[in-house]
């Protein structure tokens, strides 16, 4: 289990940064400035993954989506990692306390991730 | 060129914050509001996206090396998350006067405890109380400076998760990992080993930043022209400054991060007494 959340861990770390960097050249060669001004969808995670997956479905892939799925990447690597220390507690452990704590973060992180303004 | 100056700042902050064993956040907030002037709310805001990273990359290492407890972090966790989602809204509520203060008073309350710090004990805490034993918060660990195997239990679960609370509160209302505090409490509370508090609560921080990061996300502060290279720079500062931290003397760095602390606590303060 350790190892596996480990490499849950960095590959979410290292897949963003590169997003982020390539992102960021990129919208360096279409709008010649180095500042990245646009702004995120003033909205929970859940509905900024939703905008950007529709955009890629309409065959979007500018510079500013590859910098959008960078943030995403990054914002998914702990809840990806929570939800995978859940399942390891339910069915390798077979530890019901330990279920139930993980199953809680998971569900106030999920929470957060639908908030409003 | 602005972006470039926000990474090259940002990497500092991880550099220095890496060879000192704290987070980044620490010294970026104060570096972004007071050297550049960014709205502090906005620096907060890219701050706790960049512990995310941090913490998540260097936790990886030591969940491999099966020195972090998940137990612990986990019963932890509860408590932190639901302190920095507190915290976020506190901040969000807030005017950037008051943001200012706290930092400002958390920076200074740093120097002190690191002034104070008392010297680690040798031999592991094997007493627990009837809650923590339920809660199975217990371990062991291979030691490599030891070379030998460390068995251990932790104590005060219940004291440990309220005061972990009010650590997560102060991570999300100043985007920090707040990653001493922890320690301390995982440490002289808890009574675990430095290296499993160290490690532990190294993996607790990065699931507590994503609960900040949502707030901070919805409430539109999270900037990419700031975000972008704060995560870069940070991430990038670290992972040099955790090797630069083999080659310098302890007593050095410590010295030098606490001199900037109290540098930038006071700063802080004054801004935020309106005085700066």
């Amino acid at each position: 289990m350790e190892v596996a959340i480990s490499y849950i861990l960095i590959s979410g770390v290292v897949i963003s940064l590169v997003l982020l960097v390539i992102g960021t050249a990129a919208y360096a060669w279409q709008h010649h400035s180095l500042a990245l001004g646009y702004s995120l969808p003033q909205d929970n995670l859940f509905q900024f993954i939703r905008l950007e997956f529709s955009r890629l479905a309409h065959g979007s892939m500018s510079a500013t989506d590859i910098i959008n799925l960078g943030i995403i990447t990054l914002m998914l690597t702990p809840f990806i990692r929570v939800m995978f220390s859940a399942f390891a507690f339910a069915l390798v452990e077979r530890n019901l306390k330990y279920t139930l704590f993980t199953s809680f973060v998971l569900a106030v992180l999920t929470y957060s991730l639908f908030l409003r303004r | 060129m602005t972006t470039i100056i926000i990474l090259v700042v940002s990497v500092i902050a991880g550099l220095i914050g890496a060879m000192t064993g704290q987070g980044g956040g620490i010294l970026l907030v104060p570096f972004l509001t007071l050297a550049l002037h960014v709205n502090v709310k906005t620096a907060v805001a890219a701050s706790i996206v960049s512990v995310i990273a941090t913490s998540s990359g260097s936790a990886s290492a030591y969940v491999r090396d099966r020195i972090s407890n998940i137990k612990v972090g986990m019963y932890l966790e509860m408590f932190t998350i639901v302190g920095a989602l507190v915290g976020a809204a506190i901040t969000l509520a807030s005017g950037a006067q008051v943001i200012y203060l706290v930092f400002g008073l958390v920076l200074l309350t740093s120097f002190v405890l690191l002034w104070l710090k008392p010297e680690m004990g040798e031999t592991a805490n094997m007493r627990q109380d009837r809650l923590s034993a339920f809660l199975e918060l217990e371990g062991e660990y291979f030691d490599q400076a030891a070379n030998k195997t460390i068995a251990y239990k932790g104590t005060r679960a219940a004291l440990g998760g309220v005061l972990m609370f009010g650590a997560g509160l102060i991570a999300g209302m100043l985007g920090i990992g707040a990653g001493a505090l922890k320690v301390l409490i995982h440490d002289l509370v808890m009574e675990l080993p430095p290296k499993v508090s160290t490690t532990t609560s190294n993996f607790i921080i990065g699931v507590t930043a994503l609960a900040g990061t949502s707030a901070y996300l919805a409430a539109g502060l999270i900037k990419p022209a700031i975000a972008v290279p704060v995560i870069v720079g940070v991430t990038v500062g670290s992972r040099f400054g955790t090797r630069l931290l083999v080659r310098l003397s302890n007593a050095a760095v410590r010295r030098f991060f606490m001199v900037v602390l109290s540098v930038l606590g006071v700063e802080m303060v004054l801004r935020g007494l309106g005085l700066l």
